[in-house]
């Protein structure tokens, strides 16, 4: 597990080091609505980049080595709790800069909803990439992306309260809501690793194929 | 195990418009196994189907005395060596990074072997894959692969692409390999002389059939290429026959030797000759 891991750090490792830089800047922005959408666009990217990656290359290789599906899969998915956590931590510190130096409102709710719900979305992501490829997900995330960008900027031109819904779910957020959204999130993803095995398995074997 | 390194027997597998089989193949230790046919024949496909990297629709593959499907495979796999037609190392990972992923995915890793064959292929370390030239993506790839205390390479076009110095090359590096104690090689390749250089058995694969396994020694002693007349053509015994082919001021055969009549001179055949000439006896 440790060298897949290792591996992802390096495959990854420069994209997740952009991330953070973007993250951390977001976080610094005073009353920006909405950074929890950049949070979650730059770990989709950064895992869809990974998967398509793996998918292209690795995968073929990993076939032929004493590694099993559950490590390859596990390993993705510690990496991506792992990041999910250091990015979340980053994100606090900028808030915290920004709300005590630049006089801002407090982010830190909406650091930590913005990663338990990035920890949820990982739940459906991964099964969902391993079950249809890198490429048909792809496709899909860039329509989701797309139809969710449409939604925010026809709110704001129509003059509905998108804000305040957005303010609500991430920057308003009680700690009770932050702990059901992270139970439910850290819940969902047992199942969804289970499933990613066997997509991934299947998917190497050549059944989708 | 016998002294079979891999063993398969009545291997099949059918996908989209493509059928290999049936496969009945032995690898005995000590050996080098040349896999050879055109391009979409099923060298690739049957190097997935021993590494079980693909589901196969019939047939038994023991590798190294283990059935390559039950639970004790993936131990197995510790012990084989694998190397791709295409490296499909991440390419933004330096050789000096691969070494330390693959030490914690083989236990038998061993460092100091590692950067031995790093030092005598002259790879940097510190460089990306993606900067590596083709020739350094093959011995990257081989590096790591005889880093393990491997007893099985399985090598799938490992030399193709590569110039001839740099082949040769890896060819006595395979050789070495496979005269220690219970190894072998399976080498895939369409690069007929390379085979006919290292290799003790002859595999050639055509359209997914097997077209032809033998003994190298044997199958270069079996035949000959005569050069005759159309008229001395025409007087050969069928059976001596394999394929034939009829010119301006001649014919020249692919022919068994043993049935062929005394006073005809038939030539030593190379192994591409008879690869050659066995395709074409398909397509008359």
């Amino acid at each position: 597990m440790t060298a897949m891991l290792r591996k992802e750090l390096y495959v990854v490792g420069k994209q997740t080091r952009m991330m953070l830089v973007c993250v951390a800047s977001f976080f610094l922005v005073p009353h920006f609505c909405f950074m929890g959408i950049i949070y979650l666009l730059a770990f989709s990217a950064g895992l869809t980049y990974s998967a398509a990656y793996d998918e292209r290359r690795w995968d073929r290789f990993a076939a032929m080595l004493p590694v099993s599906p559950w490590k390859i899969v596990g390993s993705k998915y510690l990496f991506y709790m792992a990041a999910v956590c250091g990015t979340g931590a980053v994100a606090a510190v900028s808030g915290w800069v920004q709300t005590k130096l630049l006089g801002g409102p407090d982010t830190t709710a909406a650091a930590a909803m913005a990663a338990a719900l990035a920890i949820g979305i990982n739940a459906v992501f991964l099964p969902t990439l391993y079950r249809l490829g890198a490429a048909r997900f792809q496709a899909i995330l860039s329509i989701a992306l797309a139809g969710a960008a449409l939604l925010a900027i026809g709110g704001l031109i129509t003059g509905s309260d998108i804000i305040g819904i957005y303010s609500g779910l991430f920057i308003d957020a009680s700690r009770r809501e932050l702990l059901l959204a992270a139970a439910l999130a850290a819940a969902g993803n047992i199942p969804s690793f289970y499933l990613s095995v066997r997509f991934y398995a299947n998917r190497r074997y050549g059944i989708y194929n | 195990m016998d002294n079979n390194v891999v063993e398969i027997k009545g291997l099949r597998k059918h996908y989209g418009g493509f059928e290999l089989g049936s496969l009945d193949l032995e690898l005995p230790a000590g050996c080098v196994l040349g896999l050879v046919g055109e391009n979409g024949a099923g060298k690739s496909t049957t190097i997935r189907l021993i590494m079980d990297a693909v589901s196969r629709d019939a047939g038994q593959i023991t590798v190294l005395g283990v059935d390559n499907q039950s639970p004790e495979f993936p131990a197995i796999k510790e012990d084989i060596g694998v190397v791709l037609d295409e490296t499909c190392v991440p390419e933004v990972i330096t050789a000096r990074q691969l070494g330390k992923v693959m030490a914690g995915i083989y236990k038998n890793w061993d460092q100091a072997v590692y950067e031995g064959w790093l030092d005598k292929f002259q790879l940097p370390r510190n460089k990306k894959f993606k900067d590596y030239s083709r020739g350094m993506t093959m011995k990257l790839g081989i590096a790591a692969a005889l880093s393990h205390h491997a007893k099985l390479l399985l090598l799938d076009e490992a030399t193709s692409g590569l110039d001839p110095m740099v082949r040769d090359e890896l060819l006595d590096v395979f050789a070495d390999f496979a005269v220690e104690d219970g190894h072998a090689v399976l080498l895939s390749s369409h690069i007929v002389s390379d085979l006919e250089k290292i290799c003790d058995y002859i595999a050639f694969l055509h359209k997914g059939k097997l077209a032809l396994y033998e003994e190298k020694d044997a199958l270069l002693d079996r035949y000959g290429i005569l050069k005759c007349t159309k008229e001395q053509a025409r007087n050969i015994p069928s059976e001596a026959v394999h394929s034939m082919r009829l010119g301006a001021y001649g014919a020249e055969a692919l022919v068994e030797r043993d049935c062929m009549p005394g006073d005809l001179l038939v030539e030593r055949a190379t192994l591409e000759d008879i690869i050659l000439y066995l395709s074409k006896e398909d397509g008359q």
